[in-house]
């Protein structure tokens, strides 16, 4: 079931004034991911997206879901190039080829005074994205390139190096059309090397949007369709 | 003639064994309020010691650690840990101090470390040693008992080594064995030449005929000081460390005039070179009660205490 969102006036605005909608494309097939609004142009292969964090949200990494011990990092940002766009309904695919993270904080957890860095490693990610109703984001690393993030944390105790790769070497999130966001809700990540001060597990949950396609003009908005 | 001997014997290991367990009720310090809580333990912590109160130091800390399990094997003789060690030590890191890295990239602070302000910095009991190749039916006499102690100060005590595959610390000891005919100073190693543990609860990298094996860092838990000091304590429970690269030296003082060492020396194979020895700490509890100040370190415990 498709839905219709409100166009955003400056990104159409944008959209036509880079001619990027031409009446063909109104007749032709709508791929899974579109811009400007559900139905509308599709996103060209090799095209980049990306997003920052939702406005007034942060990434977090908790030890535990729900844990009083967290890393919080106010600035986040994706940045992924769209590889198979194909006709929806169906699953587009992408490749991550940026994450990162900064002005990062921990709370609660003793030994910790200060984040040095978090740092994604091995990109690029393989990215899916799935029709309605699913609207799923799965990102897949390989057994050679697993998803992995290094983070270097600062304590009593010396410069405390955790390494941490994703369970199942997966992580998945849902996107939304309000907002043209992507959640990630408590994906696991296990610990793969660094002290025993490392919590064996993270958990981490952030909220990415507005999702825009920056190669086009304007930077029109992302719809899954 | 043979009642005498064995009287002797028995008054010689009686002796001994007196020595170890003799400790009169008199020699006890004065019961003071003991620390609970996450500080249970680490009443002897010397927090007056001048060393910790040196305004350079960036941290200041308690250990307590106790085993309660595992083995200690010299060639081919196996001695199992039946009786539980105990370790409490104060530790400080001074500002720029002394760090390791890892592989993974980890830069631990190496802490210096302050012994327990009662003197006892390593606790044990004696444990049952057979002697190779003699059956065992007069424990004491055909048998000998072997009391771990210490050696030397403890050093290079790395507390973020937890996990890794290097040792948490140097943990220089001597065997002090007790037999009716080994007399009172038997050793095997001494302060001069001790048997120098660097137990890891990571795998060790020993040189042949040992093959790596690995500890484990137990149950991890962190806790703040629950009163609102800066205190914060980092506890592993039920850890194994574990050491196959230690090296044993010869024994010393076995015997009138040392007589009896080439006997001890011979039976057990020494000086067993590393790779042919293997320590297991198992069981292990460790908390470390670390600080900044060592004025809030103080506070912290002592609100601790009841």
């Amino acid at each position: 079931m498709r839905k219709l969102w409100t166009l955003s006036a400056a990104a159409l605005t944008a959209v036509l004034a880079a001619g990027l909608l031409p009446a063909a494309a109104h007749a032709a097939t709508v791929n899974v991911l579109t811009t400007v609004s559900v139905g509308g142009p599709n996103v060209a292969n090799g095209d980049a997206v990306s997003a920052p964090l939702k406005t007034g949200t942060t990434a977090t990494f908790y030890s535990t879901p729900g844990s009083s011990s967290f890393i919080t990092c106010t600035v986040s940002n994706f940045g992924a190039t769209v590889t198979s766009n194909v006709p929806a309904p169906g699953t587009a695919g992408e490749s991550l080829t940026l994450q990162n993270f900064s002005s990062c904080t921990p709370t609660g957890i003793p030994t910790v005074t200060a984040v040095q860095s978090i740092v994604v490693n091995n990109l690029p990610y393989a990215t899916t994205v799935t029709s309605p109703p699913s609207n799923q984001v799965k990102v897949t690393g390989t057994a050679t390139l697993p998803i992995q993030t290094t983070m270097k944390l600062t304590s009593g105790l010396g410069t405390i190096t955790c390494v941490y790769r994703a369970d199942l070497n997966q992580v998945v999130g849902v996107a939304n059309n309000v907002g043209q966001s992507i959640t990630f809700t408590n994906q696991k990540f296990n610990r793969f090397s660094g002290p025993s001060a490392c919590f064996p597990n993270g958990y981490f949950s952030a909220a990415y949007g507005p999702v825009k396609d920056t190669t086009v003009a304007g930077s029109p908005l992302v719809f899954v369709n | 003639m043979r009642s005498k001997r064995v009287s002797a014997a028995t008054a010689v290991m009686a002796a001994g064994i007196l020595a170890v367990f003799g400790t009169p009720a008199s020699a006890q310090p004065a019961a003071a309020a003991k620390p609970t809580g996450i500080y249970a333990g680490m009443g002897n912590c010397p927090l007056s010691s001048p060393v910790l109160a040196d305004p350079g130091n960036q941290q200041v800390g308690c250990v307590i650690s106790v085993t309660r399990g595992g083995s200690v094997t010299i060639g081919s003789t196996t001695v199992a840990l039946t009786q539980p060690i105990t370790l409490q030590f104060g530790v400080y890191w001074p500002a720029s101090g002394p760090t390791v890295e890892f592989p993974d990239g980890t830069v631990a602070n190496v802490f210096s470390t302050v012994p327990s302000a009662d003197g006892k910095t390593l606790t044990s009991s004696p444990l049952q040693v057979p002697i190779p190749g003699l059956a065992n039916f007069l424990p004491g006499v055909t048998s000998a008992f072997a009391q771990v102690e210490l050696a030397g100060p403890i050093t290079e005590f790395i507390p973020l080594a937890t996990g890794e595959p290097a040792p948490v610390f140097r943990l220089p000891i001597k065997l002090h064995l007790f037999n009716a005919l080994f007399g009172l100073r038997c050793y095997i190693g001494s302060n001069s030449s001790p048997i120098v543990l660097g137990p890891t609860t990571g795998t060790t990298s020993p040189p042949p005929p040992n093959v790596p094996i690995t500890g484990d860092a137990g149950v991890i838990d962190l806790a703040s000081d629950p009163n609102g000091f800066g205190a914060f304590v980092v506890s592993f429970s039920g850890a194994t460390l574990v050491d196959n690269s230690v090296r044993v030296p010869v024994a010393n003082g076995c015997g009138i005039g040392g007589s009896l060492d080439w006997v001890i020396n011979t039976v057990f194979g020494l000086p067993a070179a590393a790779g042919r020895n293997t320590v297991v700490f198992s069981q292990t509890d460790t908390s470390l009660a670390v600080d900044s100040s060592l004025g809030d370190l103080k506070q912290a415990i002592a609100a601790s205490a009841h």
